[in-house]
């Protein structure tokens, strides 16, 4: 064992952390420093878009193979996977659910092609 | 701190319980980094400690690839912070939700705070609860991708050989997960009416994940997807 990988992993996963939890220390004190709640501000508005904008992104992101890396099948068997899985999506609106009929038409449509 | 420890008592459970999709996920997903690092080099052990601390699978499989390409220690450390950078926008979006929680707590809750995480915080997280549910989402995510890589150090790549089907369909957990989180944020009927500083259209928030995902198609695709 490299004697200093734990210090690599200590400084690699300082910087992470600090990508975290600085700007969530810096909203909780400037929320703090309100007496009262004031109006959601431009920024407050511009915040709100963060989450539905970053699911999208890991979305896309997670089903796209990199660009020399995936082939026809796997792009096939993602694409058949999602039906089903936007389907109960919609209609049951749960989570758990949603990712078990997934995983299961994945496996279906892997075996099947 | 009577109605704290009632928050995190009433929190944790339904915060585990809504980490399993993710945990679902980040079984393969660890594994997958787990035999990675075992094929660049390196022991279960050293493996499964990265993942307790760096806890992010883009900077952790570019880490591996610096380490295994021999690059410099600032390249190491400066490569996995730019790709962490992303994370800049979470805690702000979150922390209308996380009034109630103290510097510490929040200290805490920042460690756990990646993106499946913080995805399903900006859409499930109850109010009033926030620290006890977000703490129970974190543990069951951070738990799941550390066995997963120390499953995955530990069997290589024989598991995958034995059961080619069951790895590749676990990893559509995590593209699942975003599915159910997405849905309901665009499929509720539009509405455009506005008061002064409160609601915002559905429409708006259609439209913004409607730019997202063509902007992460476009970097999918130019092979720049790795800068999320």
């Amino acid at each position: 064992m490299m004697t200093d990988l734990p210090v690599l992993f200590l400084l690699a996963g300082a910087g992470v952390y600090l990508t975290r939890v600085l700007p969530l220390l810096g909203a909780l004190r400037r929320q703090a420093e309100e007496p009262v709640a004031k109006p959601e501000g431009l920024l407050g508005s511009a915040l709100r878009f963060v989450g539905p904008s970053v699911i999208a992104a890991l979305l896309v992101s997670s089903v796209l193979p990199q660009p020399g890396q995936g082939n026809l099948s796997v792009l096939l068997t993602t694409a058949v996977a999602l039906v089903p899985t936007v389907i109960v999506a919609v209609r049951f609106g749960n989570l758990g659910l949603t990712v078990l009929a997934g995983v299961l038409a994945y496996w279906l449509t892997w075996m099947l092609i | 701190m009577r109605d704290r420890e009632t928050g995190l008592t009433r929190g944790l459970p339904g915060g585990l319980g809504a980490s399993v999709p993710i945990a679902v996920g980040y079984l393969p997903a660890g594994f997958a980094f787990g035999v990675a690092a075992r094929q660049a080099g390196l022991v279960p052990a050293e493996a499964t400690l990265m993942s307790l601390i760096v806890y992010s699978g883009s900077s952790q499989f570019a880490l591996l690839s610096l380490l295994a390409s021999g690059a410099s220690w600032a390249a190491m450390l400066i490569i996995p912070l730019v790709l962490s950078l992303r994370h800049l926008l979470y805690g702000p979006a979150l922390a209308p939700r996380l009034r109630e929680v103290g510097t510490w707590r929040a200290a805490v809750v920042a460690f756990g705070l990646d993106d499946e995480v913080f995805a399903v915080s900006a859409v499930k997280m109850p109010r009033g609860n926030g620290f006890g549910w977000i703490l129970g989402l974190e543990l069951g995510a951070y738990a799941s991708w550390a066995l997963g890589t120390l499953v995955g150090g530990v069997t290589g790549a024989a598991l995958i050989e034995g059961l080619p089907s069951l790895v590749p369909a676990f990893s559509f957990a995590l593209p699942a997960l975003f599915v159910a989180l997405l849905v309901p944020l665009v499929s509720s009927p539009g509405d455009d009416t506005t008061e002064r500083g409160a609601v915002l259209s559905t429409r708006s928030l259609k439209a913004a994940a409607v730019a997202s995902g063509a902007v992460a198609t476009l970097f999918g695709l130019t092979g720049l997807g790795n800068w999320g």
